[in-house]
């Protein structure tokens, strides 16, 4: 299934690859307002020497520059990875309308998979974030940078992490999404599959 | 009724500098001193929106605190061709412009003390009892429940295991899970009571660490060679895999149950519960950081920003590396945190000192390996950060955080506050930091609205 959504994560993974072949974690992402990318943003930590410059705040720097904050009220971000904590708070923060995301983030996502910042009790609205477009494409470009990296490192880590993994684990959408909402934009077909995991889950407890 | 008659007007209100902390909590415009007393400006009577129940409130806290009746409210009129606050208090009361409350406030931080056992419980956070200038702040103790995970163990002789153990320290990866809170050598009921070789169960490490059988078989073979004499047992240095408690239990009582039926788990207190200290040398320290935020945040009030601040430190030198004012309204950006602004001044000082080195083409110079910048630096703060700074702080691999005020709608460290995320101290995530707040006399600190995200 391909959306408009697919077109703007296509963008964001552009940027991705732009932050890969910038010796980056590749993560990108853009911001859309109105139909229209009004801005883009890469990962920028290695160059910056600042852990704190994901791709993310270098959109948000962007559009600060020639619009009011309030601009992210009616602004959609998309991101190859899930936004990292201090990302989630930021865009709480900015009170962003949506999230759309590549891969989870199990290290340290803010968007349901270390901590939900996005949707919990909070001092801003809280915003909905919807994982899964293009994901595999964004898990194949992180795996081939750890590769890389692993290759560069001076003491090369175990022949196993040294092999180019290209199976994916199923991504458990009702970890993410409410279910009244995952027909509406993954399709009859992505319930189905959640309803079946669910049952054998339960089954096994 | 007097407040209504004449608009605009100011009051002003003098009290004894100890209780300026209570009345600062509502914004005064300006600081007067004259003597023992201070002076308070609190404003326009229409512009800030000083109401007769803030006016009431001023002249009610600086009655019950002024109990031997140092309190003297007044209230008048500006002279009208005067724009600057700070004039029209010096017209007002022809006082001068004070140019010393800096030295003011250093006296009283360096002079504060704890706030003792009086503040026990009424808060419902960590430390109350404590009579530290600084306590720890602990998030909320999340896993209560047994989790067991697998682990490697294998039977040795007795009279090897110091030897054995040793030995294996050397050899094993890191392991992923932390098994300090497990017993490592066990006399337990598969081994027969009977035999005159007295056998013990070895813990190994976790199967996470090492997940091959063959890789444990090739670390436990050459244990073989520490046995003298031979013993017939086949069980000897064969590797099994046994489930143990993934993390300490909260109770003693819990610690006994969970060791039934799993490996056993050495109980050694719960450090959750125990409230450690700060020596004194770095509740100095930061008492002179805490006298340096009070001036950044008077300036932040000064040029109309949020009134937060925070420094970063280097604990080795004892330098300060990088402070910062919050300026998310001067940058337009609800972003500019004043955490997040040090940690990218930090960046900046690095890259420009890489920048520097290149062009010097020196080679003798250190060469820069640091991965993270601000590793094992420290954050001293006014405000319990935002989970954003936090997670900043997360990132950077800060060591230490110090700061003076919970912020309990926004702030991601508390276990009271927001949703309770403790973000110093989340295990999920790659890096935890130490956090430290103020237990001491009340700071004057700036009015910050509760659902500022710090």
């Amino acid at each position: 299934m391909s959306t408009k959504h697919h077109e703007y994560m296509a963008r964001a993974l552009r940027m991705a690859n732009l932050a890969f072949d910038s010796d980056e974690v590749p993560v990108g992402c853009v911001y859309v307002h109105d139909g229209e990318i009004i801005a883009e943003g890469m990962n920028d930590t290695n160059r910056s020497l600042c852990g704190t410059r994901h791709a993310e705040f270098l959109g948000i720097e962007h559009i600060l520059q020639t619009n009011p904050s309030s601009i992210f009220e009616e602004t959609d971000l998309y991101v190859t990875v899930e936004p990292c904590v201090m990302c989630a708070s930021a865009l709480r923060q900015l009170k962003i309308r949506a999230v759309y995301f590549g891969c989870a983030n199990d290290r340290f996502g803010g968007c349901g998979s270390v901590l939900r910042i996005n949707s919990d009790e909070g001092v801003e609205r809280p915003y909905p974030a919807y994982p899964g477009f293009y994901r595999e494409e964004a898990i194949m470009l992180l795996r081939r940078f750890y590769l890389q990296e692993n290759e560069k490192a001076p003491v090369p880590k175990t022949k196993k992490s040294r092999e180019l993994k290209t199976d994916f684990m199923p991504l458990d959408l009702g970890r993410y999404v409410p279910r009244s909402e995952i027909e509406q934009l993954y399709g009859k077909d992505a319930l189905a599959v959640l309803e079946a995991q669910t049952s054998t889950s339960k089954n096994d407890s | 009724m007097l407040f209504y008659s004449a608009p605009p007007f100011w009051f002003c209100t003098s009290v004894c500098n100890c209780f300026v902390s209570k009345i600062l909590r509502k914004r005064p415009l300006r600081l007067g001193s004259s003597e023992h007393r201070i002076f308070i400006l609190v404003g326009p009577f229409h512009q800030r929106g000083c109401t007769l129940d803030i006016a009431s409130y001023y002249f009610t806290a600086a009655r019950i605190a002024g109990t031997s009746g140092v309190m003297s409210p007044s209230v008048g009129t500006p002279h009208p061709e005067e724009s600057s606050d700070a004039v029209a208090l010096e017209t007002y009361l022809h006082h001068k412009e004070p140019h010393n409350h800096h030295h003011r406030r250093r006296v009283s931080i360096a002079g504060l003390k704890t706030a003792g056992s009086a503040k026990a419980g009424t808060d419902g956070t960590d430390g109350g009892h404590s009579d530290r200038l600084f306590v720890q702040v602990k998030s909320k103790h999340e896993r209560t429940e047994l989790e067991l995970i697998d682990v490697w163990a294998t039977i040795i002789p007795a009279k090897i295991a110091t030897t054995a153990v040793s030995q294996l320290k050397q050899k094993l990866p890191k392991d992923p899970n932390s098994l300090h809170h497990l017993r490592r050598l066990v006399k337990d009921d598969i081994l027969p009571k009977d035999d005159s070789t007295i056998l013990l169960s070895l813990l190994v490490c976790s199967v996470a660490a090492v997940p091959s059988e063959e890789d444990i078989k090739a670390l436990l073979d050459p244990l073989r060679e520490l046995v003298q004499i031979p013993i017939a047992d086949e069980r000897l240095f064969v590797p099994t895999v046994r489930r143990a408690p993934s993390f300490p239990a909260p109770t003693k009582e819990q610690s006994k149950q969970w060791s039934e039926g799993t490996w056993p788990i050495m109980w050694r207190g719960n450090p959750h519960l125990i409230i450690t200290e700060l020596p004194d040398n770095d509740e100095d320290s930061y008492k002179s950081n805490l006298e340096e935020l009070l001036d950044l945040t008077e300036r932040a009030h000064n040029d109309g920003e949020v009134p937060i601040a925070s420094i970063i430190t280097d604990p080795e030198t004892g330098k300060v590396i990088a402070s910062s004012i919050d300026s998310r309204n001067s940058s337009k950006n609800p972003l500019s945190h004043s955490v997040m602004s040090c940690i990218a001044k930090v960046a900046k000082l690095e890259y420009a000192r890489r920048q520097e080195q290149a062009a010097n083409l020196n080679p003798d110079q250190d060469p820069p390996t640091q991965a993270y910048l601000c590793h094992n630096l420290q954050v001293i703060t006014t405000h319990e950060p935002c989970a954003m700074c936090c997670m900043a702080m997360v990132h950077s691999r800060i060591s230490r955080l110090v700061y003076v005020k919970n912020l309990p709608r926004s702030g991601g460290i508390d276990r009271n506050s927001g949703p309770g995320y403790g973000i110093h101290y989340n295990k999920q995530l790659n890096w935890q930091f130490e956090c430290w707040r103020w237990n001491g006399e009340e700071i004057l600190l700036y009015d910050v609205d509760e659902s500022t995200n710090a």
